[in-house]
């Protein structure tokens, strides 16, 4: 079923828009949301309270990409789930490795104008990606925000594991001093 | 805070600040890559490899093209005419048993040798079109169909593990092309997931009278989906119903 056909459900308050929004989505959620969790029955719940926020969000949003709208909502409360889970410890795992990798990207203090809101660093993130060209921009896309693993991602895109670290690492720098070039502090 | 707390925070931060960037990155970082494409005029091994699986299902597309359109006849009499032919792919579902089980055990099973032998047989092309079809590397076959149940083999021809659970639709061809069948009662979907190596290959029958009247005479097909690398792909499975047959 079309994306629009999907929403008109929802605005008409049908409950076959959860139906049909999990036989469209409901792998892709829940692939994304096993890669965080790594456990069926965590991202089972959050996969079903994905489609609760979105039975909840529309109407009145109506949003102009559901499968990146859905993606989203999974991945948020994959991560809070995460989060929760791992409270006061950080474990193994994907998350941790995507955690550890991400702190190449803190732009070294000193170049600080003032902290910024969560959307204003993604609008930040948003003008780097917008840089770069297109495999590398949706390479670093699987990797940071799917959680791929790398050998996912080489697997993806046709390429050697070690290419993928290399240039995972050459964008995280790049990532940094775009940042700091911007006078953004974490 | 301490040092570590704050390093943990800005870790947060940016892992956070991912999860809200643009729709349009999200979207065409999920539709991108996923194959890897050989040079014109080479045929990958992986490609090799399920063009030679594809060949030799098609032949055995020609052995059950008759058991799909006409399910009563004795599966020994269409066997006949094709000599060394073995028989394990047209395995039915044994009486007494789920098709969850055979799927299970059939997944553990590498695809039979069988196939591989036959790959040079003739091909009745327009058969194979009819009930075979090859989704990304995968391909399905029905083995049996009439008005009631379905029994297909999936092939994994990726050189990477798939996964695909219960869940599928029933299409029907209309004037104006396929058109969803829509069930006659709520379905629902029993929770398995089955995995399937590189290779290997899994059987399974769908009892469509669990959520369908029977199947008036036509062209049908079923989808299932499958998971290769986080990505759900469409196989589509067709079938012809001929109770006259």
């Amino acid at each position: 079923m079309e994306d629009g056909r999907i929403i008109d459900l929802y605005w008409a308050r049908e409950e076959t828009a959860i139906a049909e929004t999990d036989k469209k989505y409901g792998n892709y959620c829940r692939s994304l949301s096993m890669r965080i969790l790594n456990s069926r029955e965590d991202s089972e719940e959050c996969v079903n309270d994905t489609w609760l926020r979105a039975w909840d969000s529309m109407p009145p949003g109506r949003p102009s990409c559901l499968c990146a709208f859905l993606g989203k909502i999974t991945r948020n409360l994959s991560i809070s789930r995460w989060r929760k889970n791992h409270a006061g410890k950080r474990g193994s795992g994907e998350m941790q490795l995507v955690l550890t990798e991400l702190e190449d990207c803190i732009p070294s203090v000193g170049s600080v104008e003032e902290e910024l809101e969560g959307k204003e660093l993604a609008a930040s993130i948003d003008r780097f990606l917008k840089s770069l060209g297109e495999e590398s921009r949706n390479i670093f896309v699987r990797r940071y925000f799917y959680l791929d693993s790398v050998r996912e991602v080489a697997d993806r895109f046709g390429v050697s594991e070690s290419k993928v670290k290399s240039l995972l690492f050459r964008l995280r720098n790049r990532l940094r001093e775009h940042l700091e070039k911007e006078g953004i502090e974490l | 805070m301490n040092q570590e707390g704050k390093r943990k925070e800005k870790q947060d931060r940016l892992l956070d600040a991912m999860g809200q960037i643009n729709d349009s990155f999200v979207e065409a970082a999920q539709k991108a890559g996923r194959r890897k494409t050989a040079r014109p005029g080479v045929l990958s091994f992986g490609a090799a490899r399920v063009l030679a699986a594809c060949a030799a299902l098609a032949v055995c597309v020609v052995l059950y093209r008759f058991a799909a359109i006409k399910p009563a006849a004795p599966v020994q009499e269409q066997e006949a005419p094709v000599q060394g032919q073995e028989e394990p792919v047209r395995e039915a579902v044994p009486e007494g048993r789920s098709a969850r089980s055979v799927g299970q055990e059939a997944a553990a099973e590498p695809a039979p040798a069988s196939l591989e032998e036959n790959a040079a047989e003739d091909i009745d092309g327009k058969a194979a079109a009819l009930t075979q079809e090859k989704a990304e590397g995968v391909l399905g076959v029905v083995l049996e169909a009439d008005g009631g149940r379905v029994t297909f083999r999936i092939v994994n021809g990726t050189d990477q593990e798939i996964s695909y659970g219960k869940r599928y639709a029933l299409e029907r061809m209309e004037e104006n092309g396929w058109q969803t069948v829509e069930p006659s009662g709520k379905i629902a979907w029993e929770d398995v997931l089955f995995l399937l190596q590189a290779g290997e290959s899994a059987e399974d029958t769908i009892e469509l009278s669990q959520g369908y009247d029977r199947l008036e005479d036509g062209q049908y097909r079923l989808v299932k989906w499958y998971f290769l690398s986080g990505e759900e792909i469409p196989l589509y499975l067709e079938f012809i119903v001929d109770s006259r047959g």
